[in-house]
C-alpha cells in the first residue's frame, strides 16, 4: 500500500479494570461490574469485546477494596479522531435482601496517549428527583438506575440528572496506535530535556 | 487544515463549600479562524452532590474537533457554576475561564472560580437567610479582561477539568508547539 493511501488509523487498547474501592466500607455481599466501550461514529471495531460482565466478588483483608482484575481488550480502526472510545463501567450488587442493586457508574476515556496508564474515576449514581423517593430508595434497597447507562459518554442528556458519587474504580491500559503519524497526529507530549 | 482535537472530562469541582447540589454550563469559545466541525460546544453537567470529602464529582466528556487557518482565538473554555437546592431554585455561584493548552497530551487543569460579592449588610443578610446570589448581566467580562474594575467579586472553590490535547498538521504550516 502506497504511502499516500492511509486514510485509517488503528489503535489497539489492552488492559484491566484493577479494583473499585468504597471508603467507608463494602457492607454488601457480593459486587459485580459490567463494562461497556462507546465509540464515535467514524470508529469501526476490529476485535475484542466490546461488552462483558465480570465474577462476583468479595472484599479480602481490605475491607474497602474489592479486586476485579476484568481483562478489557479492544482493537478498533478510524479515519477521525473525534469519537474516541470511552469505557461506561457499572458497579452492582448482589444481595440477599435487596437482591440487585446499583452501586454507581464511572466513565474512562481510554487513553489517546500511546503507552500504559492507571486512572481512577469516581462512582457516580443518580439520586431521585424527590424526597419520597429518596426515602423509599432507602427503605428497600433498590436504587434509581439509568436506564442505558452509556448516555454518560455522550454527555448531551446530562443537565437532567441529579447524582451523588461515593468510591471509585481504577483501570489500567494500555495504548498502541498505527498510522496515526503518518495521518499527521501528534498526540505526544513535549519531552523535557534536562 | 490544521486541526485540533479536544478529549477528556470536566470532572469535578472543589472548595464551594455550598450545601446544596451544584452543576456547570461551559462553553467553548473561539477567534473567526477557529470552525468547529464536531462536538458540542456548549453543555451542561449533572447536577451533582458533595462526597465526603467535599468535592463534587460531574464526570462529563468533552469531546470537540476544530479546524483552524490561523492561531489567532486558540480555544478557551468558560464556566459558570450554580446551585440547584432542594426546592428546585437555581443560582449561579461561580465563574472562571481557562485558555485551552496548546501542547498535545493530559493535562490537568485547575479553574479557580470567582462570583460577584454581596456588597451591602441587607444583600448579604438576604443571601445568607434567603439564599440567591448575583448573576452577571454581561457575561463578556468572564473571558475579557477589559472593564472589570468596577465588579468587587468573591472567591469560590476551583474546577478540575482531565483533557488531552491531539493536533494535527499543525507543523506543516510552520507552528512551533513544542
Amino acid at each position: 500500500m502506497k504511502e499516500s493511501e492511509v486514510t485509517k488509523f488503528l489503535v489497539s487498547f489492552n488492559g484491566n479494570i484493577e479494583y473499585v474501592i468504597f471508603p467507608a466500607g463494602i457492607f454488601d455481599e457480593q459486587l459485580y461490574i459490567q463494562f461497556e466501550v462507546v465509540w464515535g461514529i467514524d470508529w469501526d471495531p476490529k476485535s475484542g469485546l466490546c461488552t462483558g460482565t465480570s465474577q462476583m466478588a468479595r472484599p479480602g483483608s481490605d475491607p474497602e477494596k474489592v479486586i476485579f482484575n476484568m481483562p478489557v481488550e479492544m482493537v478498533l480502526g478510524s479515519t477521525n479522531v473525534f469519537g474516541w472510545p470511552q469505557l461506561v463501567v457499572t458497579v452492582r450488587a448482589k444481595n440477599f435482601f435487596s437482591g440487585d442493586t446499583l452501586r454507581g457508574y464511572a466513565l474512562f476515556l481510554l487513553p489517546p496517549v500511546a503507552g500504559t496508564h492507571e486512572m481512577t474515576a469516581p462512582l457516580v449514581k443518580p439520586r431521585s428527583a424527590t424526597m419520597l423517593g429518596e426515602w423509599l430508595a432507602w427503605l428497600t434497597g433498590r436504587q434509581p438506575e439509568l436506564v442505558d447507562p452509556r448516555m454518560l459518554a455522550t454527555g448531551k442528556e446530562n443537565y437532567l440528572l441529579r447524582t451523588e458519587s461515593y468510591g471509585h474504580v481504577r483501570l489500567k491500559m494500555t495504548m498502541v496506535s498505527k498510522d496515526l503519524r503518518k495521518l499527521g497526529y501528534d498526540n505526544m507530549a513535549p519531552v523535557l530535556k534536562m | 487544515m490544521a486541526e485540533l482535537h479536544i478529549i477528556g472530562q470536566l470532572q469535578s469541582a472543589s472548595d464551594f463549600n455550598d450545601p446544596n447540589s451544584l452543576f456547570c454550563r461551559y462553553s467553548f469559545q473561539t477567534g473567526p479562524n477557529w470552525t468547529l466541525i464536531s462536538g458540542l460546544s456548549e453543555g451542561q453537567t449533572a447536577a451533582g452532590k458533595e462526597n465526603f470529602k467535599k468535592n463534587i464529582d460531574w464526570v462529563h466528556p468533552l469531546d470537540l474537533h476544530y479546524v483552524c487557518k490561523g492561531i489567532q482565538g486558540w480555544p478557551k473554555i468558560i464556566l459558570q457554576v450554580s446551585c440547584l437546592d432542594s426546592f428546585g431554585r437555581s443560582w449561579v455561584v461561580g465563574y472562571g475561564c481557562c485558555a485551552l493548552p496548546s501542547t498535545p497530551g493530559y493535562h490537568t487543569i485547575k479553574v479557580p472560580c470567582w462570583v460577584p460579592a454581596a456588597t451591602t449588610v441587607t444583600e448579604r443578610l438576604k443571601q445568607y437567610f434567603i439564599g440567591g446570589g448575583h448573576e452577571l448581566t454581561q457575561t463578556d467580562i468572564i473571558n475579557l479582561g477589559s472593564d472589570r474594575f468596577k465588579l468587587i467579586t468573591q472567591s469560590k472553590g476551583e474546577i478540575k477539568l482531565n483533557i488531552c490535547i491531539v493536533l494535527r498538521n499543525l507543523t506543516q504550516f510552520g507552528v512551533e508547539y513544542k
